[in-house]
């Protein structure tokens, strides 16, 4: 989210001035103006209730509570009983992100035996291994 | 939004309105009623007025201390709004307490319009720039190509009859406030509108629910009804 300004000059935006008009004494262009803060996105929570990744769609038995937060320039989406975080340069990326890791770990721990986990791992592979569904 | 209260239900706002003839009274002793409802709704926030304004047309309004819940009142109407819903039974419980102080401190008698508003937020992230509409609710548009229903914004409205009033809905593409996330605006009013009277605001009250509550419930998708009753990983 770019904020206009920012990266451009005032002649890009409105073109030059008239050839009768000129910038007021003391005024400032927007390159001399200081950066325009963006406001931080305001944490908050959504359902993941599809999965899409590359051509494929995967359902979750239940919907997927995401938890949205923003640090900087970098967006975060977030599943505490899953153990995974997604991150991107903007909302959707890192929520595109997370789907990526969901059915990245959803296929890894389908994989795996029981006697393969220790640990939080158990309770990964046990909620992971039924967690989602290809549609067809 | 049903009697129970949902873990994650999306509700910003929850309203009733009655409308009657005007009586002056409610402007001559309007503080009459503010002593009654003082001790719940203790400030007052006056209307703004523009020229051309009818001053007596304007509404009061008795707020919480953490506006969170406001009464609003002029000389034809009683509007009963709060942004903390916990459920259906408090609400009407609320409502009745402040109309039977209203109806105690002024006659009103015969009812214009009652009204029952509904309206949720959903918040969502863009899919491909699209709003993923489908996975919320249960609405389709058919559009000739190559238009498509992958709506990156949308203003949708409709009024239909519907029992003894008209549902009034508004589907649209919002904004938060702070400008950070999108949701979906899903605003429900239940409006009746033919031979009321005080003496039953709690029956058309329940009508209003009943109808608002059907229509939340069939429009959203079973995923994302399991959501706001807390059934998520």
């Amino acid at each position: 989210m770019t904020m206009v300004g920012a990266a451009r000059s005032a002649h890009e935006i409105l073109g030059e001035f008239p050839a009768h008009f000129r910038p007021m004494p003391g005024s400032p262009t927007y390159e001399e103006a200081a950066p325009v803060a963006e406001p931080l996105l305001k944490p908050f929570k959504f359902p993941l209730l599809k999965l899409t990744i590359a051509g494929h769609t995967f359902l979750p038995a239940k919907p997927i509570g995401v938890n949205v937060t923003q640090d900087g320039a970098w967006f975060f989406a977030e599943n505490e009983a899953l153990n995974v975080v997604g991150t991107g340069g903007s909302l959707e990326e890192a929520v595109l992100d997370l789907e990526h890791h969901i059915v990245h770990f959803w296929q890894y721990y389908r994989s795996l035996e029981h006697s393969q986990v220790t640990g939080d791992a158990i309770r990964l592979k046990n909620i992971f291994s039924s967690l989602l569904a290809e549609a067809a | 939004m049903s009697a129970e209260q949902y873990p994650n239900q999306p509700l910003i706002d929850v309203a009733f309105e009655i409308r009657f003839p005007g009586d002056p009274a409610i402007e001559c002793r309007r503080d009459e009623f503010f002593r009654l409802v003082r001790d719940r709704y203790p400030k007052v926030y006056v209307p703004k007025l523009q020229a051309g304004d009818a001053p007596a047309l304007a509404m009061y309004h008795f707020k919480q201390e953490d506006d969170q819940a406001t009464i609003m009142t002029a000389i034809n109407k009683l509007v009963y709004s709060t942004k903390k819903y916990h459920g259906f039974e408090a609400f009407k419980q609320e409502v009745l307490r402040i109309a039977g102080i209203f109806g105690n401190t002024f006659k009103i008698e015969k009812l214009m319009r009652t009204g029952l508003r509904y309206v949720n937020a959903i918040p969502f992230v863009p899919k491909s720039g699209s709003i993923p509409l489908r996975e919320y609710l249960k609405v389709g548009f058919q559009l000739p190509p190559p238009a498509t229903d992958n709506f990156t914004t949308m203003n949708f409205a409709f009024a239909s009859p519907v029992g003894n009033g008209t549902i009034n809905a508004r589907i649209e593409h919002m904004l938060a406030e702070d400008k950070s996330h999108e949701a979906i605006l899903l605003d429900f009013d239940y409006a009746m509108q033919s031979d009321l009277v005080f003496d039953k605001i709690g029956v058309y009250l329940e009508e209003s629910h009943s109808v608002t509550k059907q229509m939340f419930e069939r429009m959203i998708t079973d995923e994302y009804r399991n959501y706001i009753r807390g059934e998520e990983i």
